[in-house]
């Protein structure tokens, strides 16, 4: 199984429908992805169902990727409001001290 | 440009009056050129009849010289014979001699003028005892032989009066009409001067000379004018009447009529009548199928139209159309001053208005080549004219830069298309300085966003890139446009082209 590319993330799929929900490494707020459905025409056969639900997970961490700044100091995946844009460097608010202002700021 | 269109606009207002006018001279609906007609008429019959009111005028000088000449002769001769004043006539013997002695002074008179004949009668006669002899005068009468213009001397002339010795040594031709004496019965030219003498016996001799179209030669087959005027002796008596002949080919060569245009032109001169002219003694020149159409006897009518020209119209037929002037050949106070003669140009109706078309005609052919030439002008002139501009437009349209014409405002249209040309080309350094420069200020994130914008890298590329969200793209976009001066993408891509087409590429990639 493929690593998240958040530290948190949480599997909401039931039957046939595969949803993911991704975390800010700093903060914890939620993201949710969309929900896959499986399009396979085996999908009550428990080992379709996995590689479904596999192809989901894979697809919704590439997703969540665009959801979240990673921060180039500490590698973590963050959201907007955890995120500082700095004239010497984009990093995490943790990361910049404190410096900057979040994005919904600007 | 303004002064070739100027002279363009005059050529076709040119062509057009030049046109206009050549229909109506064909159409022949000029007011017609009879101005030009009786401009031409007027000079030339002002010509003709001055030179001969010179002619006249100089005759009528001569014959007063004459006449003191042959007085003084006569008185001479007679003196030297013995023979008493007035007594001529009682000497019969001594008028063949003393003629012979006065031919010399009619001779030399007659060389001074221009006349064609000289005369001399005295009131004498060889026979004064036959039937008739009252009338008969002795005396001399030499005609030049024509054609000659007088002055220029002649070895040969006929002698139509006086005693045929005299033709003798061979100077002297013998003409058929020939006589030894004068008939000067009813003759005016021997009556009216001596008449005018002795009513007015104060007047100078030059106020005595009296003009006639009577010839002292009866049956003479030619019209003449002829002046005579008295010779008288010492004590006032009259000798006789002396003076010159002016005949018909006289008048004939001397005053030729030219007209330009017509051809058929006739000068005259006669005796006036009021309204009119007397066509008995008349003088012609010209056209002889016209005036020989002319009645011997009888009057020409004179009517003075509007524009200066006379119509003219004989008795039982025929029109003609010309110019006519009164003459006085007389002095104011001569006693023959109320005679006045008619002198008039004319030609027949027909000819003049056949003139007129000729003349309508020849002014539509001058304005034909005139318009013609105006034409071929205009084309070769809007030909130079429009050529350069034609050939600078194709030039320019070929994707080409024109060369200059010298025509100040298509030269500064072609500045403008150099000035654009020059823009496609590549741009000067200094034009994106300033782009540059603020290139330059981009943190090192806005330089990276900036540069995958400049490879072409969309949104979504370079936010999966740099693993950044949009949003966070979006801010560094404001920045970006902030900094740079610009308002999107399309302008940041616009100088990122110019700038590598210039070849700074490497200033800000």
């Amino acid at each position: 199984m493929l690593n998240p590319v958040t530290r948190k993330v949480t599997d909401e799929s039931s039957g046939g429908i595969y949803q993911f929900t991704f975390y800010c490494d700093i903060c914890g707020s939620p993201r949710q992805s969309v929900t896959y459905q499986s399009d396979s025409e085996g999908g009550e056969d428990p080992n379709v169902r996995e590689i479904d639900h596999r192809d989901a997970y894979e697809r919704a961490n590439r997703e969540a990727l665009r959801w979240f700044n990673r921060c180039p100091v500490c590698l973590r995946l963050v959201c907007d409001d955890c995120f500082r844009v700095l004239d010497e460097g984009d990093k995490c608010r943790e990361c910049a001290g404190g410096e900057g202002i979040p994005l919904s700021k600007w | 440009m303004r002064r070739r269109l100027l002279v363009f606009l005059l050529l076709l207002t040119f062509i057009m009056l030049a046109g206009l006018v050549i229909v109506i001279s064909l159409l022949g609906v000029f007011p017609a050129n009879i101005p030009e007609a009786e401009k031409l008429f007027s000079n030339e019959l002002g010509h003709l009849s001055s030179n001969m009111i010179r002619q006249f005028g100089g005759a009528s000088v001569q014959a007063a010289r004459m006449s003191e000449r042959l007085a003084a002769g006569v008185t001479a001769f007679m003196r030297r014979e013995g023979i008493s004043p007035g007594s001529l006539a009682a000497h019969p013997e001594y008028l063949e001699p003393l003629l012979r002695e006065q031919l010399p002074i009619l001779l030399s008179s007659l060389d001074t003028t221009e006349c064609s004949g000289v005369f001399f009668a005295l009131d004498a006669t060889v026979n004064p005892d036959i039937l008739g002899a009252g009338a008969s005068k002795a005396g001399l009468y030499i005609r030049n032989i024509e054609p000659n213009i007088g002055g220029m001397g002649i070895e040969v002339r006929h002698l139509l009066r006086g005693s045929p010795s005299l033709a003798g040594d061979g100077s002297l031709n013998l003409q058929a009409k020939w006589d030894l004496e004068f008939d000067v019965e009813g003759q005016s030219y021997w009556r009216a001067p001596i008449a005018a003498y002795r009513s007015n016996p104060e007047l100078p001799l030059s106020r005595l000379v009296y003009w006639s179209s009577m010839s002292p030669v009866q049956g003479l087959n030619e019209d003449v004018m002829v002046c005579s005027i008295p010779v008288l002796d010492n004590d006032g008596n009259v000798i006789g009447v002396c003076g010159f002949e002016i005949s018909e080919m006289n008048f004939m060569l001397r005053y030729e009529p030219v007209v330009s245009g017509y051809h058929h032109t006739v000068y005259l001169l006669t005796a006036a009548r009021g309204g009119s002219a007397d066509l008995a003694g008349a003088l012609y020149s010209g056209h002889n199928a016209v005036y020989g159409a002319f009645p011997a006897e009888g009057e020409i009518s004179i009517i003075e139209k509007s524009g200066g020209l006379c119509a003219f119209s004989l008795p039982g037929g025929g029109s003609y159309v010309g110019k006519c002037e009164t003459l006085r050949l007389y002095p104011e106070d001569s006693p023959f001053a109320a005679q006045a003669y008619v002198a008039a140009l004319l030609v027949t109706k027909e000819d003049f208005d056949a003139g007129r078309a000729a003349e309508n005609l020849r002014l539509g052919l001058i304005l034909s080549v005139l318009a013609a030439m105006g034409i071929a002008a205009s084309v070769v002139f809007s030909g130079r004219y429009a050529q350069p501009i034609t050939d600078r437009l194709a030039a320019a349209a070929g994707g080409g830069i024109p060369e200059k014409t010298n025509i100040v405002e298509i030269d500064a249209l072609i500045d403008r298309i150099r000035e654009l040309h020059s823009k496609s080309s590549p741009l000067p350094d200094n034009l994106f300085e300033d782009f540059i420069a603020r290139v330059k200020t981009l943190t090192p994130t806005e330089l990276s966003v900036f540069r995958y914008y400049a490879q072409d890298k969309t949104a979504e590329e370079i936010t999966d890139i740099m693993f950044v969200t949009t949003n966070t793209l979006k801010t560094h976009n404001r920045h970006i446009y902030a900094k740079l001066g610009v308002s999107s993408r399309d302008e940041i891509m616009l100088y990122v082209e110019l700038i590598k087409r210039s070849g700074l590429e490497g200033e800000i990639l």
